[in-house]
């Protein structure tokens, strides 16, 4: 188990009482990510799709690297970032 | 007790409250930066509203006190494997201890434990014709549900560009309603394609109900097996969106638009018309409303009344502007406020 610090936008923070930072643990980026939804289970449907696809105009940012699907391994110290895509104007 | 109405925009909600009915006090944002498309009631009292966004879809929120919200984890979605989305919650009615929510793309789903955990309402969200529904300009959204407070088993629901549909069976069985509407999007068959905008019952017999249509305005008197055209009075092509009926007096509230085309009042006047005979005539009612040219529309959710007695009437614009009446429309007065583009006007508490 490695511990991932986690970031997602402020639209999203205000539907967990603000917390905008926060730390989990996960074996791997899909164990990261699921541990997320375990804390905060408001943030899957805003996240991912009814098919579990990152929706179109969000970003998942492992550390530099933007990914679309959460199967690599983490490290502790990793970070994961959420964004608010830009696509669209 | 206060009157409170609340206020749906693309960029959050907003709730105007009062105790008499002449001043008002605003609070909001709320769900700031969200669109807010829909408020209700649950069964057990909390407030409920519908939020969308473009990036992040919908979700339903609840509260106590319309201070601390709480998103309901456990709200509508379609299965993994069926291809569809949730992109917006239009609407909630309640049917005793139960709650419906119609969203987009189009669907019914249904709550018995005070919003908590939702369930889909496969017989409609299924329905034979399912294939073919297409979205009008505003999305394939199931906007309205009217309920008979008299046997819950009989439930009305209007999809755009769709039509109406009814149930006698608690939902089990689904039937069109739309004999004698003007079909707004053809296809190879005729029992689809009815663009419906808004519907509003008499709620003591909702099979007297009223239509506003993307073709104009139409009433039955038979639970919507026939539909006439009611728009005498009507400037333009007798298009717009929503339809309040006060219930105390039977008076009908609309907002023409010019057509489908333009989308604004005509000659940019913008007025409320109203109708004391069920809708066989129709006359402006803009005393207070702007003088000068107003470009704005009405969205279907964005207009509601109060119910009680001196009939209160309230709705927004797609300008952000808030016009309220507490005497039957007669005359109308602003809020002091300008907010972003509104979806949704609505009476929560009175």
């Amino acid at each position: 188990m490695a511990d991932v610090s986690v970031t997602i936008p402020t639209m999203l923070a205000a539907l967990v009482k603000g917390e905008r930072r926060f730390t989990v643990a996960g074996d791997d980026l899909g164990g990261v990510v699921d541990a997320v939804f375990t804390l905060h289970p408001e943030l899957r449907v805003h996240l991912l799709d009814e098919q579990g696809a990152v929706r179109p105009h969000v970003m998942f940012f492992h550390n530099d690297t933007a990914v679309r699907s959460f199967a690599g391994a983490v490290s502790e110290g990793d970070t994961l970032t959420v964004l608010q895509a830009v696509s669209g104007g | 007790m206060a009157v409170v109405v609340g206020i749906g925009t693309v960029k959050g909600a907003w709730f105007a409250r009062s105790e008499d009915r002449r001043s008002w006090s605003i609070s909001g944002p709320h769900q700031r930066g969200w669109e807010v498309t829909a408020f209700g009631r649950s069964p057990g009292g909390d407030y409920l509203l519908g939020t969308g966004s473009t990036w992040y879809g919908a979700a339903i929120h609840r509260s106590p006190d319309l201070e601390e919200w709480e998103q309901v984890v456990a709200g509508p979605a379609y299965e993994a494997d069926g291809g569809r989305k949730l992109e917006r919650i239009w609407s909630f009615a309640t049917a005793g201890a139960r709650i419906f929510a119609g969203v987009a793309e189009a669907g019914l789903f249904w709550s018995d434990d005070d919003a908590a955990t939702w369930h889909p309402v496969d017989a409609l969200n299924d329905h034979a014709t399912r294939d073919r529904w297409q979205p009008g300009l505003g999305g394939l959204a199931l906007h309205r549900i009217v309920v008979d407070p008299n046997d819950p088993e009989r439930i009305w629901v209007a999809i755009s560009a769709v039509g109406v549909f009814a149930t006698a069976d608690g939902g089990n069985t689904w039937e069109l309603r739309n004999n004698g509407v003007e079909i707004a999007a053809p296809g190879d068959e005729d029992d689809i394609g009815y663009c419906v905008h808004c519907i509003v019952p008499d709620p003591a017999n909702p099979d007297r109900m009223w239509r506003q249509e993307h073709r104009g305005l139409f009433r039955t008197t038979n639970g919507g097996v026939d539909w006439e055209r009611i728009q005498e009075g009507i400037p333009g092509s007798g298009f717009g969106f929503p339809i309040v009926r006060d219930h105390h007096t039977g008076r009908l509230f609309v907002v023409p638009l010019e057509s489908d085309e333009y989308r604004t009042p005509v000659d940019g006047n913008l007025a409320v018309y109203v109708s004391d005979d069920d809708g066989d005539h129709w006359v402006a009612s803009a005393r207070g409303l702007p003088t000068e040219p107003a470009y704005v529309g009405v969205l279907r959710g964005a207009m509601d009344g109060d119910g009680l007695p001196a009939a209160g009437v309230y709705f927004g614009t797609t300008g952000g502007e808030v016009y309220w009446s507490t005497d039957r429309g007669e005359s109308w007065s602003r809020l002091p406020m300008t907010v972003p583009r509104i979806a949704a006007v609505k009476v929560l508490s009175t």
